[in-house]
């Protein structure tokens, strides 16, 4: 019986993959990290976005070196979109426009609503972003928000959405 | 020895015909062989490219679920995939190799580590391995397994084909020896038909010279009378001075002559090669012109008498043959009455009289010994003869027997020992009327009105002849006495007509000749005279007008009158 089988295997699978130590040890910055670094091949971005065709793709963090750290050795020497790929830490909204993913944490920046950046925040921040994080049976997760993603026109993949934990018309 | 020669003639092509069939089923075998390889391979190429697609499109949606490590979205792209029959396992592997999300189903469980390689097969099982990239992101691989369909049941398919293409080269192969065969059996029956019409020709042929040599020893009986006949009279002519004496024996000369010219020219028709030909004939006129003959070349103490209906219905027979026919039956009377008597021919309508259509019968009845009833069964087999070594060849009555039979009639023979016998033809009436040819009144005597004649002639005595009786008929001849001669004086003197024999010495005969003189004037009379020749009927195709010769008066008369009457 093929699902009997299939079951089994399934299980198989699982049992192999569960327990797996690495996954405990990597940190929950890092897996964040790594998200952020990822998304940017989901993620199309209206022309306007860069400065100019020289503009390298910005990924900015705000106040969280413990992102920034794995996100720059991610980064380091990576393209996307056919632009270098640049890391920064800022610390006021002043640059907030110039970034195309921006990881706001908990924290808030002023930033228009139609500004073409992808903003990235955690679980409960005052206000969410484009993209907030959640965690799901102690699994990095996101929730999408639909609204503000074409507010800023911004096309997000329908893979990334397929793979989100929820999406927020 | 023929025989064997034409039957081995017969063999060769029916074996080579049966080669081609063979080798056309030869090589539709290969053809299959051939083709079954080439599918063999394309079936290969198409399963190796079905597979990547396979992966390709698993790799492509799966890529989000690998990047944000969801492994539940993964397994269930994966599970999509189980769907498929052919697909036996199916792996995702992340950007480190180590396996994502997958499934195995038999053949061993998955690879533990996954790289991206194109489709190889192993062990009967074909697997591929794509990578999973979004971007300038690499992701991971996809690894994808299916079944290739066993060796044995891919034979086993192809068993079934082969069987087919078996089946379809033996249908070519029998067809093609049935078809030889058929068309052995259809030339042998072509050359048996050719020989049995040869042997009939060489039969009627042989029939007729059977009869023939019958009536030689009647005929030359005949001719030795009537040369002695013409020669005392010519003497007689010399010594005798008073004109009413010499105007008879004159007569009587002339007489002689006439019955001889009559006599060869029906030994000339009657062994004249022809054809079956069938003609529209009143059979009492044809009985009365073979009259003489049959007076004539039976014997002297052997009487004809005829009895003939008036209005005697025309039947459709070769006239020829009817000839022979009723002389076959006269000499066989003839050999009956061995103390001479009275031939009696009888000719009667029938109306009704065969298979209930009418009919004209024709009994030719004698007063002789008659024949016993088994030799009246075998009358009319050939070479069944009564007569004596050399005597007779037993052909007459089957000839009879045959040209009743081929007339559509039927002949039987009635006999009473010490009474007699009597033949009967029974011949099927014709509804066209005879030929008026043959009843046609004398041409009246054509006023030549001083007309000038070229005649081509290469003997001199019957030349000088005919130029006699031109100037007789009022006319004025020129004589030429080879085709090329008559040809330029034809073109010298421009005469009105012309009278050419047919056979003469020189490049032309006279055929060619008039041939020649029409070509240059299509509107002059042309006469052609014959003795017996080849060339005769050739002359007839083409349209001109024939005299045989011995001719007399009359009849030269008549032939001119015919040519210059076309004209006219």
């Amino acid at each position: 019986m093929p699902g009997t089988r299939l079951e089994r295997w399934g299980l198989a699978l699982a049992l192999a993959l569960a327990p797996a130590p690495a996954a405990a040890q990597v940190s929950e910055a890092a897996v964040k990290a790594a998200y952020l670094y990822k998304m940017a091949a989901f993620v199309t971005w209206p022309p306007n976005a860069f400065a100019s065709g020289s503009s390298p793709f910005r990924i900015c963090v705000l106040n969280r070196t413990d992102v920034a750290g794995p996100l720059s050795e991610l980064a380091h020497g990576a393209q996307a979109w056919g632009r270098p790929v640049v890391i920064s830490v800022i610390g006021g909204s002043q640059e907030a426009s110039q970034c195309q993913i921006l990881f706001l944490g908990d924290g808030h920046a002023a930033l228009g609503d139609s500004a073409p950046v992808l903003t990235v925040t955690e679980l409960g921040a005052s206000s969410p972003g484009v993209v907030e994080f959640t965690v799901q049976q102690s699994h990095v997760r996101f929730v999408i928000h639909r609204s503000q993603a074409d507010a800023r026109r911004l096309q997000i993949s329908s893979k990334l959405l397929a793979v989100a934990a929820a999406v927020v018309p | 020895m023929a025989v064997r020669t034409s039957l081995r003639r017969f063999e060769l092509p029916f074996l080579g015909k049966a080669w081609i069939a063979a080798v056309f089923a030869v090589v539709l075998l290969l053809l299959g062989v051939a083709l079954a390889l080439s599918n063999e391979r394309s079936v290969a190429n198409e399963q190796a490219r079905r597979a990547t697609v396979q992966a390709e499109i698993l790799a492509g949606s799966v890529s989000a679920a690998l990047a944000f490590d969801d492994q539940p979205t993964a397994q269930e792209y994966v599970k999509a995939l189980h769907a498929s029959p052919e697909i036996e396992a199916a792996g995702i592997y992340d950007q480190n190799g180590a396996l994502f999300a997958g499934f195995a189903d038999s053949g061993g469980p998955l690879p533990k580590h996954g790289a991206p390689h194109d489709p190889r097969v192993e062990k009967g099982r074909l697997s591929v391995a794509v990578p999973v990239a979004q971007g300038n992101l690499h992701l991971g691989t996809v690894y994808v397994r299916t079944i290739v369909e066993p060796w044995t049941r891919r034979a086993s398919r192809y068993v079934a084909i082969g069987i087919i293409l078996t089946l379809a080269a033996l249908l070519i192969a029998v067809l093609g020896s049935a078809y030889s065969a058929a068309s052995a059996a259809y030339n042998s029956l072509q050359r048996e038909t050719d020989a049995r019409e040869r042997a009939e020709t060489a039969l009627r042929q042989a029939q007729k010279m059977e009869a023939m040599g019958q009536l030689t020893g009647g005929v030359a009986h005949d001719f030795n009378n009537l040369l002695m006949a013409a020669s005392s009279g010519v003497e007689l002519l010399q010594r005798s001075d008073d004109p009413k004496r010499r105007a008879r024996l004159v007569q009587g000369i002339k007489d002689a002559l006439d019955r001889g010219a009559k006599l060869t020219q029906q030994l000339l028709t009657f062994a004249r090669r022809t054809q079956v030909k069938p003609e529209v004939i009143d059979v009492g006129v044809r009985l009365q012109g073979i009259r003489d003959l049959l007076d004539r070349s039976l014997r002297e103490d052997v009487h004809v008498d005829f009895m003939l209906q008036d209005d005697l219905w025309p039947i459709e027979v070769d006239p020829a043959q009817f000839d022979i026919a009723i002389v076959n039956i006269a000499v066989n009377a003839r050999d009956a009455m061995p103390r001479g008597g009275e031939i009696d021919i009888e000719a009667k309508n029938l109306p009704g009289g065969l298979e209930g259509e009418d009919a004209v019968e024709i009994r030719v009845v004698d007063h002789g010994t008659g024949m016993q009833p088994d030799t009246v069964e075998k009358a009319f087999e050939p070479f069944f003869t009564t007569k004596g070594v050399g005597r007779g060849t037993g052909l007459g009555l089957s000839q009879v027997y045959g040209f009743a039979r081929a007339a559509g009639g039927m002949a039987y023979i009635e006999s009473t020992m010490g009474e007699g016998t009597t033949v009967c033809l029974v011949l099927p009436r014709c509804m066209r009327s005879a030929t008026q040819e043959a009843r046609r009144a004398a041409a009246k005597m054509p006023d030549l009105k001083n007309e000038k004649l070229l005649v081509v002639e290469d003997d001199d005595q019957i030349a000088d002849m005919l130029q006699q009786m031109v100037s007789e008929l009022g006319g004025r001849a020129i004589r030429a006495s080879t085709a090329e001669e008559g040809l330029r004086l034809f073109e010298k003197e421009s005469p009105d007509g012309i009278i050419s024999d047919m056979v003469m010495p020189g490049e032309w005969d006279g055929l060619e000749l008039v041939r020649q003189v029409r070509r240059r004037n299509a509107d002059v009379p042309v006469l052609l005279m014959t003795g017996y020749s080849s060339a005769a009927a050739q002359a007839r195709e083409e349209g001109y007008t024939l005299l045989e010769k011995p001719f007399n008066l009359e009849q030269l008369a008549r032939g001119l009158s015919d040519v210059f009457g076309a004209r006219a």
